[in-house]
This record gives C-alpha cells, sequence and structure tokens, in this order.
C-alpha cells in the first residue's frame, strides 16, 4: 500500500466530500452547465399523451455514493415533477415527488484545447436501474375538469331545459290542488342575449361536487290559478369516487336529500311543495346515470415518468473538477490528475505521475473529510533547503552563541526512534561558547511534528513543533526542546501552494488543513472543504451557504 | 544514573581557582558524560558530583554566566533598538507592549496584516506570533527578543537534579555532551 504510488501527490474525497461539492454545484447550476430541470412535451400516457416537467429539489440536492467499480458512482436524485394530459387541458396538472437513482461513471475528458475536466455521467441508465419511487399523484377534482361534461349533458338532455308536468297531485286536501308544474333550466353560454344563467360547478371538498342549475319554476292549480312563480337555483349534492384511471361524478346515486333549491319569490306554496319539487329533481338527476372521466392510470404516468428520466439522465453531465495549472512554479498541478476510486469510499485524484513502480494507493482519507498525500521526495525538497542553511549557521540560543552543524532531518514512521506517532527526526551538533568555561559540544536528536499554517494566498506554511513528551517524561530538560526545536522553528519553509481553489466553478473551495501525519513515505494533510458559492459570495451570506465537509473521524 | 565515581575534592573560591583547576574539571566532566549531560540541568549540582566544591559567590558567578550571558544581554540590547528603530516607523508612536490583546491589535490593526485561519477569534498569544515572522520585520524581531529573552540556562533545583540523576526524567533532546576545543 502506499500514499502517493507512483504520483507526486494524490488527493482523496470522500463521498462527504463529493456531497460537499455536489450541493454547490446544484445551487449554483447554472455556472456550472448543469442541468436541474427537465421539460419533455408529447410523453405517450396511455391513450393520451403528456407534458411531463421536473425540477431538481433544491431543498434536497443530489448526494452520491461511490460503487465498488471503479470510478462507479450512483447519483440519488428527488425532483418535483408535474404531468399535464395534453388532451384533458381541464385536468389539472398531477403533481409527484419522486427519488430515483442514476448510475454513472466518473470520467477524464481532454479537450483539444483548455485544461482537462472531471466529469459525472451516466451514459447507461435505464429503466430498472432508476430505482424510481414515486409518491403523490393525485388527480385533482376540479370544477374545470367536470363542468364541460354538465354542459355536455344538458346539451344531450333537452327535457331538462324544458319540463311541463300537468298532472302534479299534491298533498293539499282539495283535488283542485292537483297542479301543472313547469320547469325551465337555463345554460346559457356567456354573453348570451338574453342571459338567464348558466349551469356552475362547486368543488366542495375531495369527494363531493355540487352543480347549482339555474332555472324558473311555475305551478298552477286546475283552476287555474297560478300558485308559484319564481326564479329558482336548484343545488344538487353529488358524490365523486376516484379510482385508478378515472373518476366518476355518482349522479345515479342523487336523493331528495342531495337537493336544496333556492326560490327568488318564496310564498307559502314553495314552502309547503318544496319536498316535492326536490323529490321531482333527484329522480330526474339521477335517471342522467353517472358522469365518468378516464384518467391516466398510476402505471401508465410512471411509464411516462422513466421515459423522461431515462432521458434526462442519459444526456445529463456534472462536471467535479476543473483544475487550473498553478500559478508557481512547484505547485501541486491539478490539471495532471488521473482519477480512480477506492472501495466505494473515496474518489482518489492522483497528480503529478512519477517515474517509479506504482502500488496500490492507501485509503488514508477515511469516511469523511479531505485529505491530501505528498510524496518522500517533495516533502524533502520542502524541508532540505531549511536544513542546509541551518547547518554551519551560529546561532545564539539560550542566550549563548551557539554553532550549528552537521544537521540532518528525516522522515519516520510511527514507533521509530521510540516516538508513536510518525515524526521528523532531527538530529545534529550544537557548539555552544559559555564565557569562562570550555566550549560544550552538545549532540542532540530528537523528533517534529508539523503544523500547519494557512497563509492568506492560500498556501501552507509548515510550523514545526519539538518532541512527544509524556507526563512521566516532561519536556523541563535543561536543553528545552522547544529551544532546540526553534533551530527549525525560527526558519521560514518555502509555501506549500496548488491545493484546489475552485473545483467545478461554482464558487470558491475552501480548504482548512488542520493536520500533518508524516512517514517514510511522506506526508498525510487532513482537513476540512468547504465551498462558497459564487451566488453567496455575490450576496455577502458566505455563512447560510457555505457547505462544509469535516472531518470528523480524525482520517483512516 | 548510576556508578558516579568518587573524586578527590576540588574548592573553588575564586575565579582563578576556577581557571586554575579547569583541565581536570574538563577531564572529569568528558570521562563522566553522565555528569557532562546532567551539567545542563545544573552545573552547580554536576560540579559538586564531580568533587568540585564551589563558594557562594562562585557559584552566583556560575549562575549569570549561564543564565545571563553577555551574548544573550548584548543581543536584548541590539534587539530593542532594532524594535523601537521599526516601531518608531508605524503611526501612532512606538510603544511595544507585550500584552496578547496589544500585540494583536499590532498585527492586525497597525500593522494590517491577514489574520491566518488559524488563529480566527482569538488573541495572538506568544508562540503564535511566530507564524507572523515572516510577514513582516517588526514582528521578527518581537520573536526573536521573546525568545532571547526568555532563555538562558534553567537552573533546576536539588530535586529535579535528582530526578534526572537517578534516570527517572530524561534529557530528551541532548546526545552527549563533550568539553573542551578537540570534542
Amino acid at each position: 500500500m502506499s500514499i502517493t504510488s507512483c504520483f507526486r501527490y494524490v488527493l482523496e474525497l470522500p463521498a462527504t466530500a463529493l456531497n460537499t461539492m455536489l450541493a454547490a454545484i446544484i445551487q449554483e447550476a447554472d455556472a456550472a452547465g448543469v442541468q436541474t430541470s427537465i421539460h419533455m412535451p408529447g410523453v405517450p400516457v396511455g391513450i393520451y399523451t403528456a407534458t411531463v416537467d421536473a425540477q431538481v429539489n433544491t431543498a434536497h440536492p443530489p448526494t452520491i455514493d461511490l460503487t465498488a467499480t471503479n470510478l462507479g458512482a450512483t447519483l440519488h436524485v428527488q425532483m418535483k415533477l408535474q404531468v399535464q394530459v395534453n388532451e384533458l387541458p381541464d385536468l389539472n396538472r398531477i403533481e409527484y415527488q419522486v427519488n430515483f437513482d442514476l448510475p454513472g461513471e466518473f470520467r477524464k475528458v481532454t479537450p483539444a484545447t483548455g485544461n482537462p475536466v472531471l466529469n459525472l455521467v451516466f451514459p447507461n441508465v435505464t429503466g430498472s436501474s432508476l430505482n424510481l419511487a414515486v409518491q403523490g399523484g393525485q388527480v385533482p377534482v376540479t370544477a374545470a375538469l367536470i363542468e364541460p361534461r354538465v354542459h355536455a349533458l344538458y346539451a344531450a338532455h333537452p327535457e331538462l331545459a324544458h319540463n311541463l308536468q300537468p298532472g302534479v297531485a299534491t298533498p293539499l286536501p282539495s283535488p283542485d290542488e292537483t297542479w301543472a308544474v313547469t320547469v325551465d333550466l337555463y345554460d346559457d353560454a356567456p354573453g348570451a342575449m338574453p342571459f338567464r344563467g348558466r349551469i356552475q360547478v362547486a368543488v366542495l371538498d375531495p369527494t363531493h361536487i355540487r352543480v347549482d342549475f339555474p332555472g324558473h319554476l311555475r305551478a298552477q292549480n286546475i283552476t287555474p290559478t297560478l300558485r308559484i312563480d319564481s326564479d329558482i337555483v336548484v343545488h344538487v349534492t353529488i358524490g365523486v369516487q376516484q379510482t385508478d384511471g378515472q373518476i366518476v361524478a355518482a349522479m345515479s346515486q342523487v336523493t331528495q336529500a342531495d337537493v336544496a333549491i333556492d326560490f327568488a319569490a318564496p310564498n307559502f306554496y314553495t314552502i309547503g311543495g318544496s319536498g316535492l319539487i326536490r323529490q321531482q329533481f333527484a329522480t330526474r338527476i339521477a335517471a342522467l346515470g353517472d358522469l365518468v372521466q378516464t384518467t391516466p392510470t398510476h402505471a401508465q404516468v410512471q411509464t411516462a415518468i422513466t421515459t423522461a428520466l431515462v432521458s434526462y439522465g442519459t444526456g445529463l453531465t456534472i462536471p467535479v473538477l476543473r483544475p487550473t495549472p498553478p500559478v508557481n512554479s512547484g505547485d501541486m498541478d491539478l490539471t495532471s490528475f488521473v482519477p480512480v476510486t477506492l472501495g466505494s469510499q473515496v474518489l482518489a485524484l492522483q497528480i503529478e505521475p512519477q517515474p517509479v513502480p506504482c502500488d496500490t494507493l492507501d485509503n488514508f482519507a477515511g469516511a469523511s473529510g479531505f485529505a491530501v498525500s505528498v510524496d518522500a521526495e517533495k516533502v524533502n525538497s520542502i524541508i532540505a533547503p531549511v536544513v542546509a542553511a541551518e547547518n554551519g549557521r551560529s546561532r545564539n540560543i539560550q542566550g549563548h552563541d551557539v554553532d550549528i552543524h552537521d544537521i540532518s532531518v528525516s522522515l519516520a514512521d510511527p514507533g521509530e526512534n521510540g516516538v508513536a506517532a510518525g515524526h521528523l527526526w532531527l538530529t545534529g551538533k550544537a557548539t555552544i561558547h559559555i564565557d569562562c568555561w570550555p566550549d560544550s559540544h552538545i549532540e542532540f536528536r530528537g523528533p517534529l511534528t508539523l503544523t500547519p499554517d494557512r497563509q492568506t494566498d492560500g498556501t501552507y506554511r509548515f510550523q514545526p513543533v519539538a518532541g512527544q513528551f509524556s507526563a512521566d517524561d516532561p519536556c523541563c530538560a535543561s536543553a528545552d526542546p522547544n529551544q532546540i526545536a526553534q533551530l527549525i522553528q525560527g526558519d521560514t519553509y518555502p509555501p506549500f501552494g496548488g491545493l484546489p481553489q475552485n473545483f467545478s466553478g461554482v464558487g470558491q473551495v475552501n480548504i482548512q488543513l488542520t493536520s500533518v501525519d508524516i512517514s517514510r513515505a511522506g506526508f498525510v494533510l487532513r482537513g476540512t472543504l468547504a465551498v462558497a458559492t459564487a451566488h453567496s459570495l455575490h450576496a455577502g451570506q458566505i455563512q447560510h451557504n457555505t457547505y462544509w465537509s469535516t472531518d470528523h473521524s480524525g482520517g483512516g | 544514573m548510576e556508578n558516579i565515581a568518587q573524586f578527590e575534592p576540588l574548592t573553588v573560591n575564586s575565579h582563578r581557582d576556577f581557571r586554575g583547576h579547569m583541565k581536570e574539571i574538563v577531564t572529569r566532566l568528558n570521562q563522566n558524560p553522565q555528569l557532562a549531560k546532567l551539567s545542563l540541568v545544573n552545573p552547580v549540582y554536576a560540579l559538586s558530583d564531580l568533587g568540585v566544591q564551589l563558594s557562594a559567590e562562585m557559584k552566583q558567578h556560575v549562575f549569570e554566566t549561564f543564565h545571563n550571558p553577555p551574548a544573550k544581554r548584548r543581543r536584548l540590547a541590539e534587539l530593542e533598538k532594532e524594535i523601537q528603530a521599526e516601531a518608531g516607523k508605524l503611526p501612532g508612536g512606538s510603544a511595544i507592549s507585550a500584552a496578547h490583546q496589544d500585540r494583536t491589535e499590532l498585527l492586525f490593526g497597525t500593522l494590517k496584516l491577514e489574520r491566518l485561519s488559524a488563529d480566527h477569534g482569538k488573541p495572538i498569544a506568544g508562540a503564535r506570533l511566530a507564524a507572523y515572522a515572516h510577514q513582516h520585520p517588526l514582528i521578527q524581531k518581537l520573536v526573536e527578543y521573546d525568545v532571547v529573552r526568555r532563555s538562558g540556562l534553567v537552573f533546576h533545583t536539588r530535586e529535579v537534579y535528582d530526578a534526572y540523576k537517578r534516570g527517572e526524567v530524561k534529557q530528551q533532546w541532548v546526545g552527549s555532551v563533550r568539553f573542551g576545543p578537540n570534542a
């Protein structure tokens, strides 16, 4: 296993860090060039066609899992989706929430001009690979959906418009109270002259509608004496039943109790005859039969959604990394990256190939956080000038003139030199000149660890820290280790630069290195990664739109 | 520490005595590397273990020589002048305080250096000042001044010296100590 294999650097991004970046990419989809919506007209839905619209749910941005296959990844997406049946314009859009998977792969693309890009693409999406889960899909019952069918019914049944019943027996005691009843119902087109009224439908609740029939009622007895002569509105409440594929307004079930009549000119006779008149209406409405509206079935809609999502997925490209050449000579050249995934946990970007045998790459980032490894050759090139500058130098240590010589610094694995953690092993000699005292020649050696300090230009400088001391072995020896460490601490290390600052053109990537693991193989720098999106930077609301991925595990 | 030899006593009452016995003292030190290392813990006790008995005046002399040597005094004086010269270039006077809050104000208020991410929201304590040393010559000198001021060999107590001597405490960074021109 190796922390760099045959590369100078390896930058490892666990799924948590990838999801951090993905959230920022989705928020800045336009800048990143990522399609986050669907508009597909003419999708077959059973006997109909539909227009399918969908949008990525930004409240639940997509997440990614790496798969066991090298460079394989699965994107989990939640979308809000609407289906409009084209042939049923009065049917409201049917709303869904869909969760689905897009199996994909990381793919490095090197354009003819410009820098290489690491894309996440999904060329092999199929209906079954979507693992589609659909929620919602309630077909809304609306007045607009029912009303045209009631108008058609009226037109198809002229007896509704004008009805004369010459011998209606009333419950009144006199034979003279056998009435002739004339009922006219109106369904005039808007703007008609004269306009007497138009049938209207109201949705009372998801299972009931009310149809209002405007009209006029005349009733006279044999004498003949006009008993009732009034404009009316007949209100009929009708139950609605929804099943998969159809909506039924159960007019056949209408009874007297479902009918109410408003008389514009009520009198003694309208009150007395109301029940009789309502019964008449209920019987006539029930005789018309049910109103039935077919709708797409759930299976038909799911097929349509699948068609739309497969088309969306196969065309989707998410640019994960858009590196630019290093600004400073010697900085990490991200454009040389070679991607690989490790055990479905980490996306590793191997950077700057080296002419050495390759080895199996170690997953040093673990499950979370961010980590980058630096090979021993590069580390030594950082240390060497510091050591060279120190050797042969006269310093003032502990108030005495000291000549420093024979300094060497080497990388050491954990456990070496009796030190549990990996470290830099420092050895050297110091000749101390003390008045009235013979020169003291001290051979010293000890471990150094490093603390990364982020500079304002985004580069890092390493601050050495001397010693590993236990409670039983405190750092209060006469030659204070921290004083000796200042041989190195006081010097300025070359900055370490080139860490990515912009992955996909969506904003500023902030990488905070928090620790350095040292071994003979080199360094592993660990830390956190955050993306301040361009939108948030523009709005000055970084704190509200910064996506953090933090190394909680302490690394692998 | 085991097997410390018994030595013929040497009495040192003056600087002249000291110089007179120096060759023998160096020989004893180099022949007893453990005591040579212990001379860095407390040279007076180490000399005593080598049979060298110092008078009170000479003990004070050794303390001054080791703890507050001329090189230290000289460098502190130089640094004070250099710091005053650098501070004089700053707006608002030349007073430099060692208080953390004042150092923080100096860094980010007066010099307008950019705060490193590791220091956000914190006053800059002594050790962290070094992280800014390469950004401004005044800070570089202040860091060195603090280091030199705190320097000087510490004369540990008898209890601590004996702990080292028994090997209960180790001199982590010191491999060996030899004395004289040809070590």
